[in-house]
């Protein structure tokens, strides 16, 4: 299968490419393709949100977005095949593997295809924590029609897998919300220097809270800590 | 000439029964312990730390251990049929799971315990959804085992009863659950 044959297949039947995919001889040969269009995908799509800030913002956005696609799923595949062993549905490794690589290269994709509606709104100059929320909208806009490939893609065991769907969606967003906060800043602040990451501090949900006091105008402050095993020790 | 019985034959209750092998209900203990861990790591006091950590083992075993047997009491007391070994095997299970899932959540949790200040709250909300799961899985399980035991007369007061016994027990267990969570938690 070509590289635009599975681009397509990517797009109109991911769970057929998982099946497809989930033998050793043809994950060889389709490996370095699903990584390519999962990295080149989120790498476009860094670089319009890079362009909000522009400089040096912009390839640095254009090589966090694709970590922040993998990191999060490399480490919700573990919960997802428990999960699922717990409704009694064994899933081999490779399967979970398969599966995943495919909803990231899903993903990667639908990103790059939403970059140029992004790209108008941003070249318009908004707020700036109207436009870290219009990111965060962005990425769940692109992000489940990806992930929902994991889950279509391992064997339904009626009412328990939906249940084990539903909590594996949950830590994969809670995952992906986490590692954006971390791999910060995607959108400069106007006034801030630009850098390839901030420290580590607070997180994602306190983060979100201010963002959104301060798009409808309150203000009320933010005093952040680090916290974690790898916070500043002082 | 008559054969002699030396031996009793083999219950049929008791065949085909496998309860899970150590090496499961130690891997779900490990799943337990090892995200009990992972959560204390980011902690920002050595007191805060030290009384996670095990938490995630003791409150799911210790709940069980300690309300498993009045199960098995009231369930001889209310006459039902099925095989003691079979409810230890219904119980057994859920824990084998509940743990593997505990054991596949460890990278989620770690990420979070090296990041922020989460992780102590997630991995009390993933307790509680576990545990939750894990006692429906072993009403599940007692109930079935119930069915499968026994003629078919009387089946229907026999679930019945099974059923109450299962989801009065569920309750306790929940509630001794959470008792020795918020013990460890200095509440």
């Amino acid at each position: 299968m070509d590289f635009f044959s599975l681009l397509a297949g990517v797009l109109r039947d991911p769970v057929g490419v998982v099946e497809a995919t989930d033998d050793s001889a043809v994950l060889q040969q389709r490996l370095p393709q699903l990584l390519g269009m999962a990295a080149a995908g989120a790498a476009l799509f860094g670089i319009v949100v890079g362009s909000y800030r522009g400089g040096l913002q912009v390839p640095y956005a254009a090589l966090k977005m694709p970590l922040l696609l993998w990191i999060p799923v490399m480490l919700t595949l573990p919960a997802t095949r428990a999960l699922w062993a717990a409704t009694g549905q064994e899933v081999s490794w490779r399967r979970t593997a398969v599966a995943g690589l495919v909803a990231m290269a899903r993903m990667g994709v639908l990103a790059a295809a939403a970059g140029p509606a992004l790209w108008l709104v941003f070249s318009l100059q908004p707020d700036y924590h109207f436009s870290v929320l219009l990111l965060a909208s962005s990425l769940v806009v692109v992000g489940l029609p990806g992930l929902t490939v994991l889950m279509r893609a391992l064997p339904s065991n009626g009412a328990r897998t939906v249940l084990a769907a539903g909590a594996s969606l949950v830590v994969l967003g809670l995952c992906t919300a986490q590692t954006g906060w971390l791999l910060r800043p995607f959108i400069a602040r106007p006034t801030a220097e630009v850098a390839l990451f901030r420290p580590i501090e607070e997180d994602i949900f306190s983060s979100l809270n201010a963002t959104t006091h301060s798009a409808v105008g309150d203000y009320q402050g933010w005093d952040a800590e680090s916290k974690g095993l790898l916070r500043n020790r002082r | 000439m008559e054969q002699v019985i030396t031996e009793a034959p083999p219950s049929a209750a008791f065949e085909g029964l496998e309860l899970p092998t150590p090496l499961e209900m130690g891997r779900a203990a490990l799943g337990f312990a090892a995200l009990g861990l992972c959560a204390s790591l980011g902690s920002d006091s050595l007191a805060s730390a030290s009384q996670t950590a095990p938490s995630g083992l003791i409150v799911q075993a210790g709940a069980m251990l300690l309300t498993g047997p009045a199960l098995l009491v009231g369930h001889q007391f209310l006459g039902l049929e099925a095989s003691v070994p079979s409810l230890v095997d219904a119980m057994a299970r859920a824990f084998v799971r509940t743990g593997t899932v505990a054991l596949g959540l460890v990278p989620a949790v770690l990420f979070f315990s090296a990041t922020s200040g989460l992780a102590p709250v997630l991995f009390g909300l993933a307790m509680f959804g576990m545990g939750l799961n894990g006692l429906f899985d072993a009403i599940r399980g007692m109930g079935q085992a119930e069915r499968e035991a026994g003629a078919e007369s009387g089946r229907t007061l026999r679930d019945a009863k099974m059923q109450l016994l299962a989801v009065g027990w569920a309750v306790l267990t929940g509630l001794i659950g959470l008792r020795i969570a918020f013990h460890l938690g200095g509440v």
